[in-house]
């Protein structure tokens, strides 16, 4: 055997002096070869026995106090052995690193099973010392005598020892669920069995329930389900069977008439049990029948309930007193025996208030208010396909009453590193309507760059019941309309040559211009103290505004001086704004040829956004207003 | 000597090794410790009734365990070599994490834990109810393989944790232990279609979905219970019938269908033909 040969080398290696460790290896190996034949009926006392052998055997030989209270098991002589055949030498000296840690592993999980061991028994606990491991063992033994002997149960002839007596699994099944057991009749649905937990699932006391009819207590619409899972009868030969191969149905026409009710056949179902109310004034109830006191306690809950067919001979149940003239015909009586439990988790939580989450999406919008991008939950909301709002500018769909301030935060949120808040404001959807939103911006700055980069909006759609944020929209607006252009939205910083509107898009650029010309004002090291875009005074950014404010009719002239006088307002944004008069221009002289005199009489201000989308999509940042004398917000 | 004095069958005891001993006694005390804290049985027990006490494990679809708070199986039922093909006696005292799918880990810890209540007397949800994924190791056929070629089985489980509270015990050096929470579940397999053993009633219709739950095939059932017909229905998702305080739970249930396998939902609506839920 190979187990001996190894033994062999190793013996000849002794000699050698090589460590130890291989002789105990071989020793092991051998002893482990004679244990194998001991192992068989590998009971603890078996074990014990053969412990002592490998101990004598160890003895003899040195080192081995690491080694002493190893146990060979039989996983690792197969691993032993199987591993001897091949090279020794090398294979010893691998061998005995993961040897030496399984048996390592060994001691150690056995060292950590006797520690808990000890941990239950009570009489080892308060010792002080640490107990080795036999007397452990030992008192183990002792304690659980005496535990057997205090269950009189055990005592049964009967008796087949489980794990667990009945009683006690019982105790655990109410546990785990709100349960209780009962026996039903097949043929009448008479309850005859229900055990004790009924009562605090059902609130119906066993008395009660025993000998009633199930199905008094079943759900009325319930009751043909239940029939059907107690009947016998074949009512539907044909069952369906799903093939697992294919995932189709089959039809089988089964002989299953007998197998429907044979014993021990399984049944699981669903089904609405009535329970009583707790009735805490019982003398009112008094004077009312029965049926009535009924009518008012029917709530029904959920029960499931699994269990199976067995027949019981009539003559048991007889000595419950309860034998009626049918059982005694049959001779089997066959009834279900079944575990109903309560899923209070399946049902749907009514808490009273409806939890419904807060419909909102998420927005990004470039630095001028176009969108970015957009949440797919804005569709449900808006109506509007993301791919419908890119690249348009949010100021599109704002209400006009809420331009202002919409206007401000966006102002202050290019500003300020923080969230800032708006009130609630309205945003036109797709199909004309307004939903009224709540949002919140913030903007994203990139670090190394110190631009900022995009502006993340959460949009909350509220719902009407808060007007408050309304109210101060129209209190503002009614303010800023005292220059009798009620048409006209006035949005402080974007003043409005008199007789033009501000265009949607034109707002968001303007204000993403004016944080750009501040940064570069502030960047350049000889911009000085320019600060020009206070908020309150807003003096630069309106003549600014004013610049770029073209009227398309015809004044080119005022154009140029435009562009001049901006440059020279602004030296250092010149090359900017310089750029920006250029493409005003050029934008302006489109628009002629585009749209020409027909601009101002567009209803329908999308289609006009859309050319004007088209011609500013060519820059980026820059702004053009295009003046629309009739251009209305379509409401 | 110690493995004779373990309750178990004689067949069983003889042939366990030394470290299967040390678990299950392990584990016996265990049970006996968290079942003695119990209110005595107040009433007596009819004949029938203890004769019943038997039926309890049979007539449940699934098996019972308890388990420790760092999860360890005290206590499995024996019909879990019915479910799952696993045999009590190999199970008990072993981690549970060694048999349940390493994805479903995380949660399974989550429900061990027992947040004790704050001192506003906030009674803390005992429930609990989840999917597990467990080793199984029964063929379709009914054989049972070896543990490494165990496949995973989707298992409901649904249970409480408990306390057990030593507090009337007085140990002999008058130390008090710390209560100790155990968790108590039935886990019932989720019956495949394919793979009924109980006979479905009328009111139980199949019908089959794509993967974002349109419906591809209904059973004729539905006509009476719902009142449309299988052809109505065919290629609408089914979330156009759920009630919308249900869609909450339904779409977390649709989630967990397609990470563990197999799910069963609670109960919730469902539109029917001519108004209302059923």
């Amino acid at each position: 055997m190979s187990a001996r040969n190894a033994s062999a080398g190793g013996g000849d290696r002794a000699g050698d002096g090589e460590p130890a460790d291989d002789l105990l290896l071989e020793v092991n190996q051998s002893s482990s070869v004679s244990l194998s034949s001991l192992m068989s009926p590998s009971s603890a006392a078996s074990m014990s026995l053969s412990m002592e052998m490998p101990r004598k055997r160890k003895g003899s030989i040195d080192n081995q106090d690491s080694k002493s209270a190893s146990i060979p098991d039989a996983d690792m002589e197969d691993d032993e052995n199987g591993s001897d055949g091949e090279e020794r030498d090398v294979k010893m000296k691998c061998i005995r690193e993961p040897h030496s840690q399984i048996e390592k592993r060994r001691r150690d999980k056995m060292n950590t099973l006797i520690d808990k061991l000890s941990a239950m028994i009570p009489t080892c606990n308060p010792m002080s010392r640490k107990l080795d491991k036999l007397t452990v063992l030992r008192m183990a033994v002792q304690h659980l005598k005496s535990l057997k002997g205090s269950a009189s149960a055990f005592s049964d002839a009967n008796y087949k020892p489980s794990f667990l007596p009945n009683e006690e699994l019982k105790h655990l099944v109410l546990k785990a669920a709100d349960g209780f057991l009962f026996v039903v009749g097949c043929d009448r649905g008479k309850i005859v069995f229900v055990s004790e937990s009924v009562t605090k699932i059902l609130n119906y006391s066993r008395a009660e329930l025993i000998g009633q009819s199930l199905f008094d207590y079943i759900h009325p619409k319930d009751m043909g389900k239940v029939k059907e899972q107690l009947s016998a009868s074949e009512l539907y030969p044909r069952e369906r069977l799903i093939d697992a191969k294919t995932g189709l149905q089959v039809q089988a026409y089964l002989p299953v008439g007998g197998a429907r009710l044979c014993s021990g056949a399984r049944r699981s179902f669903f089904c609405r049990m009535k329970y009583n109310k707790v009735s805490v004034k019982v003398e009112e109830n008094e004077f009312q029948a029965s049926s009535s006191k009924k009518k008012e306690s029917q709530k029904y809950c959920t029960v499931h309930c699994t269990g199976y067919m067995r027949s019981w001979p009539t003559s048991q149940l007889e000595a419950d007193g309860e034998g009626e003239a049918d059982k005694q015909d049959s001779a089997h009586f066959s009834c279900l025996v079944a575990v109903g439990r309560i899923h209070s988790h399946s049902s749907p939580q009514v808490n009273g208030e409806v939890k419904v989450k807060s419909t909102e999406f998420i927005t990004r919008y470039a630095m001028d208010g176009k969108f970015t991008f957009v949440d797919q939950r804005a569709t449900t909301i808006l109506g509007y396909l993301p791919q419908e709002l890119l690249g348009t500018s949010c100021y599109e769909y704002f209400h006009q009453d809420d331009l202002p301030h919409l206007a401000d935060r966006h102002r202050k949120v290019l500003r300020s590193k923080e969230k800032i808040d708006t009130n609630c404001y309205k945003f036109k959807t797709k199909c004309g309507s307004f939903v009224t939103l709540q949002s919140q911006w913030f903007s994203f700055v990139n670090p190394w760059t110190k631009e900022v980069e995009y502006i993340v909006s959460t949009n909350t759609v509220i719902s009407q019941a808060s007007r408050s944020g309304n109210k101060s929209e129209q209190s503002s607006h009614s303010k800023t309309s005292d220059d009798g252009k009620k048409s006209l939205p006035i949005i402080p910083g974007i003043s409005a040559t008199p007789g033009s509107m501000i265009y949607a898009g034109s707002i968001g650029t303007q204000i993403a211009n004016e944080l750009l010309d501040f940064n570069r004002m502030n960047s350049s090291p000889s911009s000085g103290n320019v600060s020009p875009f206070s908020l309150p005074q807003d003096k630069s950014p309106q003549t600014h505004n004013q610049i770029s404010n073209n009227v398309p009719n015809g004044e080119a002239a005022d154009m140029e001086i435009a562009g001049k006088s901006s440059s020279e307002d602004e030296p250092q944004g010149a090359a900017f704004s310089g750029e920006e008069t250029l493409m005003g221009e050029h934008s302006q002289m489109d628009l002629d040829s585009v749209v020409g005199p027909g601009l101002s009489n567009f209803s329908n201000d999308e289609a006009a956004m859309a050319v004007i989308m088209s011609l500013l999509e060519s820059d980026t940042n820059l702004g053009e207003a295009v003046d629309f004398e009739d251009m209305r917000w379509s409401l | 000597e110690l493995a004779q004095q373990l309750p178990l069958p004689h067949s069983v005891s003889s042939s366990l090794d030394k470290a299967s001993i040390m678990r299950l006694t392990i584990s016996y005390l265990r049970m006996r410790k968290l079942l003695t804290s119990d209110e005595p049985v107040a009433e007596e027990e009819t004949e029938l009734d203890i004769q019943l006490n038997s039926s309890y494990l049979k007539a449940l679809d699934g098996f019972l365990i308890v388990l420790s708070e760092d999860g360890d199986i005290i206590y499995l039922s024996e019909n879990v070599n019915k479910c799952l093909g696993l045999a009590q006696f190999d199970l008990t005292g072993h981690s549970v994490f060694d048999f349940t799918h390493p994805c479903d880990q995380e949660e399974l810890r989550e429900m061990l834990i027992h947040r004790t209540g704050s001192k506003k007397t906030k009674e803390s949800n005992t429930e609990r109810s989840f999917f597990l994924r467990m080793k199984c190791t029964l063929t379709s056929r009914g054989r049972t393989v070896n543990v490494k070629s165990a496949t995973w089985k989707v298992l409901h489980c649904s249970g409480h944790v408990r306390v057990y509270d030593p507090h009337t015990e007085q140990t002999t050096n008058g130390l008090k232990e710390p209560p100790v929470p155990y968790l108590v579940l039935i886990c019932d397999p989720v019956p495949h279609p394919s793979n009924i053993e109980v006979p479905l009633d009328t009111k139980t219709f199949l019908s089959r979905h794509t993967m974002d739950m349109k419906f591809t095939y209904c059973d004729e059932r539905i006509t009476e219970l719902m009142g449309y017909d299988p052809e109505d229905l065919l290629n609408r998702s089914v979330y156009e019938y759920y009630h919308a305080l249900d869609s909450d739970h339904l779409t977390k249930t649709h989630h967990n269908l397609f990470v563990k396998g197999q799910v069963s939902t609670g109960q919730y609506r469902m539109l029917a033909k001519r108004g209302g839920f059923v």
